[in-house]
């Protein structure tokens, strides 16, 4: 039985969620989606489902202190699978100050969840026009670009070429992954939102990093959020490199937020490829290094407080 | 998949999950459904009867003290379905899903969960129980006077009756989901959402810790006398044992049934034998006697089965899957 693939929404308030949920449900696609939403806005859509919820965040006693879920959502999700109509993709609305981890945190831990949908992506919505101010005043403004597979930076129009620029640079500097749809109104095909895969290891983009000039605004911001990327030119070896992995997101996984990395392995023909959510690690060969594409290890870590030195030293240390 | 293999006799492919099924004191079989409707099969009759009762996915079912059944919808409706009259709409709550149905056959009074709340049905009145967070099981003691909810960090005890009174908490960090109280009326237990049970001693609100399991308990059921709670959540069944003051404090559970690869999903207890059934991740559907090796298999090679209910007399096991087949199976 497939998986539906469910897409999560997140963006701080009046960022344009619900514009993009209302583009979405009214655009003749031929698709069933579900919705889950904090609150019903202005979203009254035939056809689709929309289920009002109250987020939820529970614990988990499964010895990982930051493993937290969205105990709710384990439930919708659940009776949603119970119903005889199936659905093409569920969305999933967060609520403009929410933290983005129990909501991906729930779709690696709960085994039902699991077994019947699978995240597709997080999409994180921002505004323009405030975003600055936002990543000034709050802490989860910057935690929502740090998490985002996507960003869609909403209202351009309303802001200089200059502004836009800027902008992008803070966005690149929090999640230098994320590919960034510039929109208004967030007008943006829907086929770039949805059916991205960005949790599936195999179709982990190559990863190729914006590495950030150093002149950034660096007195703009008061978030401690950022992100390393490191490389390693020589062959690794398997069991150091996953060993390092394991202990650093069990010691380090509550300040780093989200890590991705492709890497090269000693005597493998194939490319390894690792993902994690906090201490929530998954990794796996993938498909065979090509012919002519060049065989290197490079690893993104994005979160709070990174010593780029010791981890720099900590892959070095994992070549074989 | 393959195609499921019915030992003996009769089956239907129905075309949406089956969510529960249960007996009523008649003896008539109800299988619940994510299309919204129940189909029920009188003891005698050959084909089942379709009532179209949920406008959307019904998520709870129970049987009615007074005979037919209670539903819960993903419509926010709590309906009562008897062959031979109208469906009565018990309760209507906007916008939320019913999860959780209860009905005591000793005071004749219903509960279900919305949200926060349990509400139990006196009547034309109701009482209001709110909580700190989601309800997500509801069950009345053995004598119908009491109700237990479970909620994260815990469980609430309630009088049904009693105005303006505090609930007794019985705490334990996590999210507790499934909520049964022991026939003897002295233990509760839970299901949660890590691989265990938790139990308390009423007495004195000991902690019980029933952990070990491999995957989540989503089913349990009191065998006929009481003694022991027979859970889903492994390859096997696991019973936990119940007698002497202490109930599972420090023993070892019984294992039962034939040690297979798919997990168990759910169980039921013969009423008038010692015999547990259990239904599995692959379709299979087998019948043990306590105490006696050896699995009496009444179906394999379906679709997950998600829901068993032995008949009163004990003579049928009604039995449903995720992809809609429904079957009775003579025991």
């Amino acid at each position: 039985m497939s998986q539906v693939p469910v897409t999560v929404l997140t963006g701080y308030l009046g960022a344009g969620k619900t514009t993009l949920l209302n583009r979405i449900l009214t655009e003749r696609h031929g698709k069933r989606f579900a919705v889950i939403v904090n609150e019903f806005g202005e979203i009254g859509i035939d056809n689709d489902l929309i289920v009002d919820t109250d987020e939820e965040i529970f614990e988990m006693n499964n010895g990982c202190i930051c493993c937290t879920v969205r105990g709710d959502l384990i439930r919708i999700l659940g009776g949603l699978m119970k119903r005889k109509d199936k659905f093409d993709a569920i969305l999933v609305e967060t609520t403009g100050l929410a933290d983005p981890s129990p909501v991906v945190q729930t779709f690696f831990v709960d085994d039902d969840v699991k077994e019947k949908t699978k995240l597709d992506s997080v999409t994180t919505v921002v505004d323009a026009k405030h975003i600055l101010a936002r990543l000034r005043d709050t802490r989860e403004a910057a935690e929502q670009i740090a998490f985002a597979d996507q960003v869609i930076l909403n209202k351009t129009d309303l802001v200089s070429a200059e502004e836009l620029a800027k902008v992008e640079r803070r966005i690149r500097e929090l999640n230098p992954l994320a590919p960034i749809h510039r929109t208004e109104r967030c007008s943006i095909d829907l086929d770039k939102v949805l059916g991205r895969n960005a949790f599936d290891l195999s179709r982990i983009l190559d990863l190729e990093p914006n590495f950030l000039s150093a002149d950034a605004d660096d007195h703009e911001h008061n978030s401690d959020i950022a992100s390393v990327s490191l490389t390693a030119t020589k062959p690794l070896d398997g069991d150091k490199v996953t060993a390092w992995l394991r202990n650093l997101l069990a010691e380090k996984g509550q300040s780093i937020l989200r890590s991705k990395g492709i890497l090269d392995i000693k005597n493998r023909d194939e490319r390894m490829a690792f993902q994690a959510v906090h201490m929530v690690m998954e990794g796996d060969f993938q498909r065979a290094w090509k012919p002519d594409e060049k065989r290197f290890s490079r690893i993104v870590f994005i979160g709070r407080d990174l010593d780029e030195a010791e981890l720099q030293l900590g892959l070095a240390a994992c070549v074989a | 998949m393959s195609e499921p293999r019915l030992r003996d006799g009769r089956s239907w492919h129905f075309d949406a999950p089956i969510v529960g099924c249960a007996f009523d004191g008649d003896g008539v079989a109800a299988f619940a459904l994510g299309d919204g409707t129940l189909r029920t099969i009188s003891p005698n009759a050959s084909e089942p009867h379709t009532d179209e009762v949920h406008n959307g996915a019904i998520l709870s079912l129970t049987v009615h003290p007074e005979g037919g059944f209670i539903t819960g919808g993903d419509d926010g409706r709590v309906v009562h379905t008897r062959r031979g009259s109208p469906h009565r709409e018990l309760a209507s709550v906007k916008g939320r899903w019913i999860e959780n149905v209860a009905a005591s056959a000793e005071t004749g009074l219903i509960a279900y969960t919305a949200a926060k709340a349990a509400i139990v049905l006196h009547g034309d009145e109701n009482t209001t129980l709110q909580h700190p967070s989601t309800a997500s099981g509801v069950t009345f003691d053995p004598k119908g006077r009491r109700i237990a909810v479970a909620h994260y960090d815990g469980a609430s005890l309630w009088w049904v009756k009693a105005a303006d009174q505090q609930p007794k908490k019985l705490q334990w960090k996590g999210s507790h989901l499934g909520v049964t109280w022991s026939p003897d009326g002295r233990f509760l237990v839970t299901t949660m959402q890590e691989n265990a049970l938790h139990g308390w001693r009423l007495e004195d609100a000991a902690d019980m810790r029933m952990s070990g399991y491999p995957s989540k308990v989503k089913s349990f059921v009191w065998d006929r006398r009481g003694r022991m709670l027979f859970t889903s959540g492994s390859t096997r069944v696991i019973g936990w044992p119940f007698t002497g003051r202490n109930g599972p404090m420090g023993r070892e559970p019984m294992e039962l049934g034939p040690e297979r690869e798919a997990f168990v999903q759910v169980v039921a207890a013969h009423p008038k034998a010692d015999i547990v059934a259990a239904g599995t991740a692959d379709g299979a559907v087998w019948l043990e006697s306590i105490g006696d090796p050896g699995a009496n298999f009444l179906m394999l090679d379906g679709a997950k089965i998600t829901a068993l209910a032995f008949s009163p007399d004990g003579s049928h096991l009604a039995l449903g899957a995720e992809d809609g087949y429904a079957a009775l199976a003579p025991v």
